[in-house]
């Protein structure tokens, strides 16, 4: 699985733009998140989410935690509450970044936490918890929860994944825009890349672009033999020869490309490089409503023969979304790796996001291409216009 | 930590060159990430916005810069996994009277804490020493959320000893102790300004590591 460098603060470009997602769309995100609660009958869910997994608190607050995570608590009836890890002073900016009214902070959001509940009359409630990143601190956890001896609690974890998976029009529109900006960002970091400047030289080339394009949050890794994260000892001056994984967040939703840069005219490499997108081309084929996920395996382990072991390790595809790596998975391994509770649907859907990679070795040197798409009702369309 | 001061400083100076009206924040805050990772800087817990009076630090909006803004930021590169922090405030054009009289009171107040920055002192001594330059100066009832939140913190691999610099925190400032003082402070008649300097403790008192001048940048 790629994992790209965590930094510590989300710190790119941070709004929230109405009229790509209204707030009739949350409404009805609310709606179809409270129909579960009714049928699983609970009196409420409390939503877990963080900088590093927050797809969940997202999905319904638009909120996005910036460092330090925070809580949603969604009542069967009446309004929902973000309760987040943030000083009192951050509250003003925060409520910019979400439609819940009701913001407030706490650097105990698990002693706070129980006593919102209270608040609400929850206290002796069945409250579902949404935790699918597996991040609530252990503490904090159990603080609230002993804090409420009556509360029965149910996990689940998993229920706003199926809500999450297929796209909605506006979700689609806001990812063709993390698209449209990542394919800028790989369109112009061809520039960049000459023999003989420094690797992280060329990093701060890239991430700046991607700021100035408004991106959320960026992920980098590069290299000639191996992805690594920025770093100054990427100081390696560049060669003829740099791998580069590139995945953007914008307005919340991310989008993913990989590509190999041969500034030689070494044929292999670029016939590697050749092959490694038609491999991606042929998993894409399998991007049809009503085909087996474990079809896009199926294709990359016929295509790739002997490299499927090495290109399996930096994980061959997954959703893509609020999350850069969401369900579905192609493997139950995949999904524990990123805290995911499962591998998810095992059929494509029409409206469901997933990114394709491939990198295997060859000559030495990394060969890596991937793209991010949208299961169509024709097909696979790429998010990046590609 | 020398290495990360100076890229910090460097950051610094990037927004000095390169802070125009007509830019967005996020691009601000883009300049001072392009120039630090430049020189190598792995990350950044970095904070840069503009106003004509800013509320608080948070991450970067759309928001254009307009002539006259104050640009307050909190840059915090980091090498080889240690951080280093710097705060400094900058104006877009002739600042107001007010603005560099309010923001003489910060500059006082980082030098008192400097001052109170003894090895062996208990690290509240720095706060009492801000917080007691702005009380003089009337502003006792901001000396609290939401308008500060704490006179300084550890720095290094996360921000831990002396821990935060506030009442009531009794640890012993020691040699060899990384952290930043700053009276980072919102005033009514201003907003929200900036000021601080990563320090490591010698044997007898504070250094400061990052080495910009404390005084507003004005860039006219």
């Amino acid at each position: 699985m790629i994992f790209g460098k965590h930094s510590v603060l989300k710190r790119g470009c941070s709004t929230w733009d109405p009229q790509q997602v209204p707030q009739a769309e949350f409404q009805t995100r609310l709606e179809l998140v409270r129909k579960e609660i009714a049928r699983r009958d609970l009196d409420a869910l409390v939503i877990y989410g963080d900088n590093y997994s927050f797809g969940d608190l997202c999905y319904l607050t638009n909120y996005f935690p910036k460092v330090r995570g925070g809580i949603a608590v969604v009542p069967r009836d009446g309004a929902i509450s973000l309760l987040l890890n943030i000083g009192s002073r951050d509250v003003l900016f925060a409520k910019t970044l979400t439609w819940v009214e009701d913001v407030r902070a706490s650097n105990q959001v698990g002693g706070d936490g129980a006593k919102l509940l209270k608040e609400r009359g929850l206290d002796k409630g069945k409250i579902g918890l949404v935790d699918s990143g597996q991040g609530f601190p252990l503490p904090q956890l159990e603080e609230m929860k002993g804090a409420l001896p009556q509360v029965s609690w149910q996990d689940c974890h998993s229920m706003l994944l199926p809500l999450r998976s297929v796209k909605t029009a506006r979700e689609l529109a806001a990812m063709r825009e993390a698209g449209r900006v990542l394919k800028e960002v790989c369109d112009g970091a061809q520039a960049f890349i000459k023999r003989g400047r420094k690797e992280y030289e060329i990093v701060a080339d890239i991430d700046r672009l991607a700021r100035d394009k408004g991106s959320e949050d960026i992920r980098i890794l590069a290299g000639e033999k191996r992805l690594n994260p920025p770093s100054f000892k990427q100081s390696a001056s560049f060669g003829n020869h740099w791998a580069v994984y590139l995945a953007a967040q914008h307005e919340r939703y991310w989008a993913e490309a990989g590509r190999s840069f041969v500034l030689s005219n070494d044929a292999k490499l670029q016939a590697a490089y050749q092959k490694a997108q038609e491999i991606v081309a042929q998993m894409a084929a399998q991007l049809k409503p009503g085909a087996a996920v474990a079809a896009i395996d199926e294709t990359a382990r016929r295509a790739l023969g002997e490299f499927y072991a090495t290109a399996s390790i930096y994980g061959l595809a997954n959703g893509i979304g609020l999350n850069p790596w969401e369900a579905p998975f192609l493997n139950e391994d995949d999904a524990r790796q990123v805290g995911a509770p499962s591998t998810g649907a095992t059929v494509l859907n029409e409206g469901m996001t997933l990114a394709l990679r491939v990198a295997f070795e060859s000559e030495g040197k990394m060969i890596l291409f991937g793209d991010s798409y949208e299961v169509a009702g024709s097909g696979a369309r790429s998010l990046i216009g590609n | 930590m020398k290495r990360a001061a100076e890229i910090a400083d460097a950051g610094v100076q990037a927004l000095h060159d390169e802070a125009q009206p007509g830019l967005k924040e996020y691009e601000l805050a883009a300049i001072v990430e392009y120039r630090m990772r430049s020189l190598g800087a792995e990350d950044n817990f970095g904070m840069v916005v503009a106003n004509s009076h800013n509320q608080a630090l948070h991450p970067p909006t759309d928001r254009v810069v307009q002539p006259g803004d104050i640009i307050i930021g909190e840059i915090t590169p980091c090498i080889g996994g240690l951080f280093v922090q710097i705060c400094r405030t900058m104006v877009l054009g002739r600042p107001a009277p007010v603005v560099q009289e309010k923001y003489a009171i910060l500059k006082k107040a980082m030098g008192l804490g400097m001052d109170a920055a003894r090895t062996g002192a208990p690290a509240s001594a720095i706060a009492a020493a801000i917080n007691g330059t702005l009380t003089d100066a009337g502003y006792e009832k901001y000396c609290r959320p939401p308008f500060m939140r704490v006179r300084g913190h550890g720095l290094g691999c996360g921000s831990s000893a002396p821990g935060n610099l506030e009442d009531g925190n009794q640890t012993r400032l020691e040699e060899g102790m990384t952290f930043i003082i700053h009276p980072n402070q919102y005033i009514p008649e201003t907003g929200y300004m900036t000021l601080g300097d990563t320090v490591v403790m010698t044997a007898q008192k504070a250094e400061a590591l990052t080495r910009s001048s404390w005084d507003i940048y004005v860039k006219d």
